[in-house]
C-alpha cells in the first residue's frame, strides 16, 4: 500500500464511520476543533484504525499528541511501516 | 422537583443503579422486559424444586469487601451469607490428575497449603502467583476500598497464559488455575492477568454463598428497591429512546406505546441492542459498529435435575471437569460432540424432602439443539460421576437460545461481551447527554462486576466519587 492509499483509507474511515464530509478532510484540519470529534470519539477512532490497518495502538504510542489530520496520517504511516509481518 | 431517571434492564446492575440513584434523590423508574426482576440470578422452579441459573457463589462478599459494603450502602437486608466450608471445595478434575479431582479451596493461605501439598515442586511459584493476584486485586480502587499507599500491579502487560507459562511447569496445575477463566469467559491467552486477577481469580481470595441462593439475593434487592422508592415496571420492555429534534434525551417509549419522560436514562442491556433503541444519527457509525462487533463470551448450556441427598451428595458440592489441557477446548468448539469443560453443581432447593437440585453447565456452539445438548451433557456426566448419574432425575434443558430469551441477550452467552486484551469495552458516558451505560459489558461479569458497574455509572453521572466515598466510609 502506498502512502497515498493509506491516507485515502484513513479519510474513507473518517467519512463513513464518523460522518465527516469529504471536503473537510484536509491535512491542516484540526481534529477536535474543526472536525467535531471529541474525547468520546477517541476510542472509536482507535478501534476503526486498528481494524482498518491491522495494527495495535497503545495509550503511550503518542496518540494523545495528535492534533491535525496531518499528525494522524503521519502516525498511521509510521504504525503501518513498523507493524509486524502477518 | 426531583429529577427523573429511567433505568433500562432489571438485572443486578439495573437494580443496583436504580437504588443508588434513588438514594441520591432521583425519582427512578426501573423497566424490565421479563415478568419478574433478575430472571437469570433468580433461577426457576420445577416440581417444587428451585434451580439456580446465574448464581451459586461469589467473591468479594467477606465483611468489609466491596459486595458486603455495596449491599449495606444500598440497604439490602436479610442476606445471610456464609463461606464455603472445607467439605464444599469445588473439585477440579483434570487429565493426569486424581479421578476425584483437586480441591479448589478459597483463601490464599489455605489454597497454598492444599495445592502446595499436591504440587510440592511448584509451591514457590504458586506462592508468587497468589501474591501477584492479591496485589493486583488490591490495586483496584473498588476491590481494595481501604488500601492506602502505592498500588502495585505485577504483570501489568501480560496475559494470564504468559504468566502461567512463565511460573509453572506442571500442566495440571496450570489447567487448575486457568480454569477460573470460566468465571469471565475469556481464554487465558486473550485475557490480561490484571483483569483475570480481579474477576476470575476472585474465588482464590474468598468465596461465599447466600442462604436461599440467587432467589433470596433478588428478594433482598426487591425489598431495597421498594424501600428506596423506586417505581418498578416489569413485563414492559423499552422499544426506543426518544430524542428531541434538538438532539436531547427526552424519554423512552415502551413496547406497549406508553412514553416515559426523562432527561436521564441508564441502559444495562447488552450493548449490541443499543443500535435498535437509539434513533439513527445520534451515535456515530463507528460507535454502533464497535458495540455490535464486541467479541462475545461462550454460549451457555445447562441441564437441570434432582438427586436424593446422602453422604456423598450435599448442597454445596461441585465438580469441574476439564477435558485436556487446552483451554480453547473448554469453551466448546463448534465441531466437538462433548462439552470441553463441564461443571456439576449441587444446590439447596430450599425444600425439606431429602432432595437436592443438580445443575450441569457447559459452553455450547450457538446452534446446537436442546436435544443434542442434553445428550452431550448427560453422557459426559454419566461417564464422570456414574453413581450420581444413576440416582439423578433430569427435568429441564437450557440451550443458548433459551438463555437468549431468558436474559434478553442477542447471543445467550454466559457473560455478554468478552473483556479480552485489545477489546475496548463501552464507557458509562455516551454521546447522547443524559444517556449512560452500566452492566457487565462496561465493567466486568459476575455479581461484583454488575454492582461495581452501577457504582461507576452513578459516579460518572454525578461527576464525582460520591458512591465510592460512601463505600469507603461504610
Amino acid at each position: 500500500m502506498t502512502d497515498q492509499e493509506i491516507i485515502e483509507r484513513v479519510n474513507a474511515g473518517l467519512e463513513e464511520e464518523f460522518e465527516i464530509p469529504r471536503e473537510k478532510l484536509v491535512p491542516d484540519a484540526k481534529i477536535y476543533e474543526e472536525l467535531g470529534l471529541d474525547s468520546l470519539d477517541a476510542v472509536d477512532m482507535v478501534v476503526v484504525l486498528e481494524q482498518q490497518f491491522k495494527i495495535k495502538i497503545r495509550e503511550d504510542d503518542g496518540i494523545q499528541k495528535i492534533r491535525t489530520l496531518a499528525d494522524l496520517y503521519a502516525f498511521i504511516l509510521q504504525k503501518v511501516a513498523t507493524r509486524p509481518e502477518q | 422537583m426531583k429529577r427523573t431517571c429511567v433505568v433500562i434492564g432489571g438485572g443486578i446492575s439495573g437494580m443496583s443503579t436504580a437504588i443508588l440513584l434513588a438514594k441520591q434523590g432521583f425519582d427512578v423508574t426501573l423497566v424490565e422486559r421479563a415478568s419478574r426482576l433478575a430472571p437469570l440470578v433468580r433461577g426457576f422452579s420445577r416440581q417444587g424444586m428451585h434451580f439456580e441459573t446465574g448464581f451459586h457463589h461469589t467473591g468479594y462478599l467477606e465483611q468489609g469487601e466491596i459486595l458486603d459494603r455495596a449491599f449495606k450502602v444500598m440497604g439490602l437486608t436479610g442476606i445471610e451469607s456464609f463461606p464455603l466450608g472445607l467439605g464444599s471445595d469445588q473439585r477440579v478434575v483434570v487429565d493426569g490428575g486424581p479421578t476425584e479431582g483437586y480441591p479448589m479451596s478459597s483463601g490464599f493461605v489455605r489454597l497454598l497449603d492444599v495445592l502446595g501439598d499436591y504440587f510440592p515442586q511448584e509451591r514457590s511459584p504458586l506462592q508468587n502467583y497468589l501474591n501477584s493476584v492479591e496485589k493486583t486485586q488490591n490495586s483496584s480502587p473498588y476491590l481494595a476500598l481501604d488500601a492506602s499507599g502505592p498500588r502495585e500491579t505485577p504483570y501489568r502487560d501480560s496475559t494470564l497464559a504468559e504468566v502461567l507459562d512463565s511460573l509453572f511447569t506442571d500442566n495440571r496445575l496450570k489447567s487448575i488455575l486457568a480454569s477460573q477463566v470460566l468465571y469471565h469467559g475469556v481464554p487465558p491467552a486473550e485475557v490480561s492477568f490484571v483483569f483475570h486477577a480481579w474477576v476470575g481469580a476472585a474465588a482464590l481470595r474468598s468465596l461465599r454463598t447466600i442462604k436461599g441462593g440467587g432467589k433470596s439475593l433478588v428478594q433482598a434487592f426487591e425489598r431495597a428497591l421498594e424501600y428506596a422508592g423506586v417505581r418498578v415496571e416489569t413485563g414492559r420492555g423499552v422499544n426506543r429512546v426518544i430524542v428531541s429534534p434538538a438532539g436531547a434525551l427526552a424519554g423512552v417509549c415502551l413496547e406497549d406505546g406508553q412514553a416515559l419522560e426523562t432527561k436521564i436514562c441508564v441502559s444495562t442491556v447488552h450493548p449490541a441492542l443499543l443500535a435498535d433503541l437509539i434513533p439513527e444519527g445520534i451515535f456515530r457509525p463507528a460507535y454502533t459498529n464497535r458495540l455490535a462487533r464486541l467479541p462475545e463470551t461462550p454460549r451457555a448450556a445447562m441441564v437441570f435435575g434432582m438427586i436424593p441427598t446422602n453422604s456423598d451428595v450435599a448442597p454445596g458440592n461441585s465438580w469441574l471437569f476439564l477435558e485436556g489441557h487446552n483451554p480453547a477446548c473448554w469453551f466448546g468448539v463448534e465441531d466437538r460432540r462433548g462439552p470441553g469443560a463441564m461443571s456439576v453443581m449441587i444446590s439447596d432447593p430450599g425444600g425439606d424432602n431429602g432432595m437436592a437440585s443438580l445443575e450441569l453447565a457447559a459452553c455450547s456452539a450457538p446452534d446446537v439443539s436442546k436435544y443434542e445438548l442434553k445428550e452431550h451433557l448427560i453422557q459426559s456426566y454419566m461417564q464422570r460421576l456414574p453413581s450420581l448419574y444413576q440416582r439423578t432425575q433430569f427435568l429441564e434443558v437450557a440451550s443458548p437460545s433459551t438463555f437468549a430469551r431468558f436474559t434478553n441477550s442477542p447471543f445467550g452467552s454466559y457473560y455478554g461481551p468478552q473483556h479480552a486484551v485489545g477489546v475496548h469495552p463501552p464507557q458509562p458516558r455516551t454521546r447522547l447527554p443524559g444517556f449512560y451505560l452500566a452492566g457487565q459489558a462496561v465493567v466486568a461479569p459476575g455479581i461484583a462486576g454488575a454492582v461495581i458497574s452501577a457504582c461507576v455509572a452513578v459516579d460518572v453521572m454525578l461527576g464525582g466519587d460520591t458512591v465510592l466515598k460512601e463505600l469507603r466510609q461504610c
